[in-house]
């Protein structure tokens, strides 16, 4: 029992923690990976000369192309937080879209702990964190804002 | 590309396109590769067991990913995604059929904008769902 308070008072003091602040450039070749891996063909996701003549006039990303990145950086920030559980899955997540990413874009990539909570579950204890992400590029547009769910047991 | 949908002709109840998909264990390690998420239950066999699942598993954003492909092609180039949710409430397995659906839920025109609310899910062959969620798009008008 007060082991179990202990983790809830650890758990509590994370929230609203500023886990990642990172950048990184979009490149062609990022976006054309993740279209290939998804099998999606759309040309507006790879093929310049198609793209090009829709209104966007070039290339852009599919829409979890910028959220989906570095998500084993997400996972290693947590473990460095020494948590007591063994598996981790993702639980949902959440993406609002606000402007195209295109190729060269420099994405910031902040994130902060906005909730976290323990329940009961019928084969042991589960931790619920949610990580929400606020992706913005050079010109300090917001793009993307992503809700993770992280569920521990 | 596909022909364009018009907001007008949208009606709540109506079914969009469904995406069948499969995910390979070597699309698994692709997915891995674009996002950089090498956490290892999306490809080692062994440490997936350990870790208490029946076996390597499908990257929850990989089926997200999936989702969000069956609402841009049916958007078309004049139409956007404004907002997509999926819930992994059940594992998806490679080589099953993945299947992604979408239904229209509601129509509205907020802030200038014709959006569109959606239920979307991916399914298994039997219909268990595997992914809920929701989504919001962008239709444009009939000229």
């Amino acid at each position: 029992m007060a082991e179990a308070q202990a983790l809830n008072q650890a758990v509590e003091a994370l929230i609203g923690r500023e886990l990642i602040c990172e950048s990184w450039e979009v490149s062609k070749e990022a976006i054309a990976r993740l279209a290939e891996a998804v099998g999606d063909p759309n040309p507006l996701w790879q093929d310049e000369r198609q793209a090009w003549q829709t209104r966007f006039g070039g290339v852009i990303a599919p829409p979890t192309f910028v959220a989906a990145q570095h998500g084993d950086m997400l996972l290693e920030k947590i473990a460095a937080l020494n948590l007591p559980f063994t598996r981790v899955l993702n639980g949902g997540n959440e993406i609002e879209f606000f402007q195209p990413v295109r190729p060269g874009d420099m994405i910031i990539a902040r994130g902060k702990l906005a909730e976290a909570k323990m329940r009961q579950g019928s084969q042991g204890r589960l931790l619920f964190l949610v990580l929400e992400m606020t992706y913005t590029n050079q010109r300090g547009e917001t793009v993307v804002v992503c809700r993770n769910t992280l569920v521990y047991s | 590309m596909v022909e364009q949908v018009f907001w007008d002709d949208v009606e709540v109840g109506q079914e969009i396109p469904r995406l069948i998909k499969q995910a390979t264990p070597r699309q698994l390690v692709k997915w891995a590769a674009a996002s950089g998420d090498y956490y290892e239950v999306h490809y080692n066999q062994d440490f997936a067991i350990k870790a208490g699942l029946p076996g390597i598993i499908v990257h929850g954003w990989l089926t997200l990913s999936f989702l969000a492909q069956m609402l841009t092609d049916w958007v078309g180039e004049h139409g956007e995604v404004k907002k997509v949710s999926a819930n992994y409430r059940r594992m998806n397995f490679p080589g099953e059929d993945i299947i992604c659906r979408g239904k229209v839920v509601a129509k509205q025109v907020r802030q200038g904008e014709r959006q569109v609310e959606l239920d979307i899910w991916a399914e298994r062959a039997n219909g268990e769902r595997t992914t809920p969620g929701k989504a919001v798009v962008v239709l444009p008008a009939r000229a």
